[in-house]
């Protein structure tokens, strides 16, 4: 059956990479749909309220009390506001966003992989760049929902608790420092999570490596630099080595920043290659 | 066809424990279970070789770091996770559940038959990974397997019987035990008090820090306040019992889709 | 496996669902169905939502019902005792499928608790029976759907049920696969099995079933032979199609019949005619035959199929009560 458009009417279709913000949408509802997900989301939120509300506890004491202010400076030196405070925010995110990314790779583009949905996709004008753009902005958004969102919000809350002029217009910088490291975040591990589950679409594997990849190298990295006395075993630590990158974004350079671009790149291009293979892979197959 | 056919109740267990065996030993997690140890046992022999004339701390670098924090606390929980999560839960979403609910087998027995395959299957690897891992260290190495092998055994057990208990209980159980292995499990470790008392890994590591144990190993926070060997024998012994108990009746009363 | 009729047949139904209802939170799958399955084939029809796999779940013991009793052979279907009773064929294509057919069939049969040489001879005869002995030692997953069908059925069937539960089993599969299969569940129940097929393909019951279950939003709408539920159906004239020499002679004198409500000609030698009262129409138009010497080449009832009676089943649950 054929639905004939009149010859006076003229149908305006928009460009196809316009098409990237339904997959991400249509892949972000699937993941808001799980109600597993609002657990790990509110779990993810303990770190953020605490937080929130020792920022507010502190800003209390510094009025009510000016003259502790130096003592709890000295105590509370990761909630002295700087770029230090939102950096070490985003790194503690780590676990809980490693946990909701499994999650939400398995829901948001596993099935597409296992149960062939990814047909559905590819019968439409889209290729395979754009599905896959639309994946990993989904990704993106759900890395920003745990760690450059909550960041802001504090920074915000800091700012308008003290002197938010004073505050905004000496600091406003670490504003721009959140959203770079949460931007390298959200390239960096969505396409090392887009990479996996395109190889590894069931939930087990996946999880096992995405574990293996953020608790199993850590730890090893960490008794390997111990025991060898070089810091380099350090780059093992991928959220570590995003972090070594993110703090540049607030002004800060550690040692290791050369080595931590070159493993963080070298990933990188081999997941867009990864993800690029499996998709036309998978294409040609369907 | 006969009216009363020779039908033995055994048997039918015994086809649900050797059909779960084969199913979660012949899969993807066991490839990566291969190359996560894999990794530890290279690192294992780096530090063998590497800590030769150094007996002292080469026992103490194999205890303390490399299976108390890697394989204790990594290894372990996701060794069991892999095939425990999977066992209900794959043939749920797999939608092949169905075939073995609609056997004669009792669902209780259907249950505890699984539990019996992936206990089997994950004590083979936990223990065989162990014995790897201590193996490069010599007779110090053998001393270290003693006292990991009844810790990790009933620990493994225990985790077993948790993580089959998610698979019984929810679709994704394999989420909801990674949350549980590394936020509650590694969260509450650190937290002074009493909370930590829910997690396994407390009285796994209550146990070898006992006195008693040849490898003096010591909690990592001053405020840890392990409890003794035999309590915590006692607490793992129990909470596997209370834990397969649960999941058999659950999983006897739940309705799958 | 053998296809004989057993010696002695039960007279008793295999299946008694008594006042059975299921709910899903608020919304109610099954209302207070009552129902009795005996040896033979029955259909199970219904739309989409109708509550058919709600159904299916419960006698096949996947399910328990909210309310009411579902018993398999004198056993709760809940338990495992109803469950060595019946062989149940799931809806869809899912099934152990790094296993081959063989396996598969092998596996299920210690599933019941058959082994040895027991389990080996049962997994041969079931093959033998669904036809597929000769490619059962290919992965299922490189099997047709035909094939796939062919093998779930196997499974379902090798601990010799009493009752085989087939969800959809026609779905997707060709016109050649749908006979082939048709033939296997009328041999099934001339062996004196109860065969409870749930289906869209409503032709397919015509031939298959000697009984059928309408259920429609949870409810049993009617059960029975599709001629007793017809028969039932009063207020829906019967719609009859003769054909004969000289329709336009014979058109008024039928109309003088007192089952006949209307007749319309159509020629060359056709008269559709609604009767009010099928049996009573029969017996009069016989004799009217002989007394006006009618020439009768054919006498068919033309909305006595399953699908014309569950339209009418249908258009009548949907009338305001």
């Amino acid at each position: 059956m054929s639905l004939p458009v009149p010859k006076n009417e003229t149908t305006t279709v928009r460009p196809v990479w316009f098409a990237v913000w339904p997959i991400a949408r249509t892949a972000l509802h699937l993941v808001f749909r799980r109600k597993l997900f609002w657990l790990l989301f509110a779990v993810a939120s303990m770190s953020f309220l605490f937080m929130f509300g020792a920022i507010y506890l502190l800003a209390t004491l510094r009025q009510q009390f000016p003259q502790v202010e130096k003592l709890l400076t000295n105590m509370l030196k990761d909630l002295d506001g700087s770029g230090t405070t939102y950096l070490n925010f985003m790194l503690a995110q780590g676990t809980v966003t490693m946990i909701l990314l499994a999650f939400a790779g398995s829901v948001l583009a596993g099935n597409d992989h296992s149960r062939g949905g990814l047909m559905f996709y590819l019968s439409r004008r889209i290729g395979i760049i754009h599905y896959a753009l639309g994946k990993l902005l989904a990704i993106g958004l759900l890395i920003s929902l745990t760690t450059t969102l909550p960041a802001l919000v504090l920074f915000l809350e800091y700012g308008l608790l003290g002197e938010p002029g004073d505050y905004f217009s000496e600091k406003y910088g670490i504003a721009f420092g959140i959203v770079g490291y949460g931007a390298l975040l959200s390239v960096a591990v969505g396409l090392l999570l887009l990479a996996l589950v395109s190889w590894m679409p069931r939930p087990v594997p996946l999880v096992m490596l995405w574990g293996g990849l953020f608790v199993f190298l850590p730890v090893l990295s960490e008794i390997l630099s111990d025991e060898f006395d070089n810091s380099h075993w350090g780059l093992l630590n991928f959220w570590r080595d995003v972090y070594i990158l993110g703090s540049r974004c607030f002004g800060e350079v550690d040692e290791l920043f050369e080595g931590a671009t070159g493993v963080v790149a070298g990933v990188s291009v081999c997941s867009i290659i990864a993800i690029l293979f499996r998709l036309r892979q998978l294409q040609h197959r369907s | 066809m006969e009216n009363t056919p020779p039908v033995s109740r055994f048997a039918a267990c015994s086809q649900v424990f050797r059909l779960t065996l084969r199913r979660q030993f012949f899969s993807r997690q066991t490839i990566v279970i291969a190359v996560l140890i894999g990794l530890a046992l290279a690192v294992t022999v780096l530090l063998s070789v590497f800590l030769q004339g150094e007996r002292n701390r080469a026992v103490d670098h194999l205890a303390s770091r490399i299976l108390s924090r890697l394989f204790v606390g990594f290894l372990l929980p996701i060794i069991s996770l892999a095939y425990a999560s999977s066992a209900i839960s794959a043939e749920r979403t797999g939608q092949t559940l169905v075939y073995l609910l609609s056997t004669s087998v009792p669902r209780p027995l259907i249950y505890l038959s699984q539990y019996a395959a992936v206990l089997l299957l994950t004590l083979g690897v936990t223990l065989g990974s162990l014995a790897s891992l201590c193996l490069p260290f010599g007779a110090d190495g053998w001393v270290t397997l003693r006292v990991f092998t009844p810790v990790v055994t009933l620990a493994t057990t225990c985790y077993v019987g948790l993580f089959l208990l998610f698979s019984a209980w929810v679709r994704r159980a394999t989420f909801l035990a990674l949350a549980y292995a590394l936020m509650i499990e590694t969260l509450t470790a650190n937290i002074p008090g009493v909370v930590k008392r829910i997690t396994v890994s407390f009285y796994a590591n209550s146990w070898l820090y006992d006195d008693s144990s040849p490898l003096n190993l010591n909690p990592r926070i001053p405020a840890y306040d392990p409890v003794s060997a035999a309590t915590a024998q006692w607490v793992l012994g129990l909470a596997s019992i209370g834990l397969v108990a649960l999941g058999m009746w659950l999983f006897s009363r739940k309705e799958y889709d | 496996m053998t296809l004989e009729r057993p010696a002695t047949t039960e007279s008793s139904p295999l299946v008694e669902v008594r006042n059975a209802s299921k709910w899903f939170g608020p919304l109610m799958a099954l209302n207070g169905i009552s129902l009795e399955i005996g040896p033979g084939i029955t259909g199970l029809v219904g739309p989409n939502g109708a509550g058919k796999t709600t159904l299916l779940k419960l006698l096949t013991g996947q399910s328990q019902a909210s309310l009411g009793e579902i018993q398999v052979c004198g056993h709760d279907a809940w338990l495992a005792k109803a469950k060595a009773h019946v062989g149940f064929c799931p809806y869809g294509d899912a099934t152990w499928d790094e296993l081959s057919g063989r396996r598969l069939v092998r596996v299920t049969a210690g599933l019941h608790g058959f082994t040895g040489a027991e389990a080996r001879r049962r997994t041969e005869s079931v093959l033998e029976t669904v036809g597929m002995a000769d490619r059962a030692d290919r992965p299922v997953r490189t099997y047709s759907k035909g094939m796939r069908q062919r093998i779930k059925l196997g499974q379902a069937l090798v601990h010799d049920p009493d009752l085989l539960v087939l969800d959809e089993p026609l779905n997707g599969i060709d016109p050649v696969g749908r006979e082939g299969l048709g033939d296997l569940f009328l041999r099934l129940a001339k062996a004196g099995k109860a065969v409870l097929i749930s289906s869209h393909i409503l032709n397919e019951m015509d031939h298959l079933a000697d009984h059928i279950l309408f259920v429609c939003r949870g409810k049993l709408l009617a059960s029975g032979s599709l001629e007793t539920i017809r028969d039932v159906l009063d207020d829906y004239p019967l719609k009859m199609r003769i054909s004969c020499a000289a329709p336009r002679r014979v058109a008024p004198q039928l109309m003088a019949l007192e089952s006949v409500k209307s007749v319309t000609v159509q020629p060359p030698e056709d008269l559709f005619l609604e009767v009010q009262n099928p049996n009573r129409f029969y017996a009069e138009f016989g004799e009217f035959a002989t007394a006006h010497d009618v020439d009768v080449h054919r006498l068919k009832a033309t909305d006595t199929s399953a699908e014309a009676v569950f339209d009418y089943l249908m258009e009548r649950a949907s009338r305001p009560e």
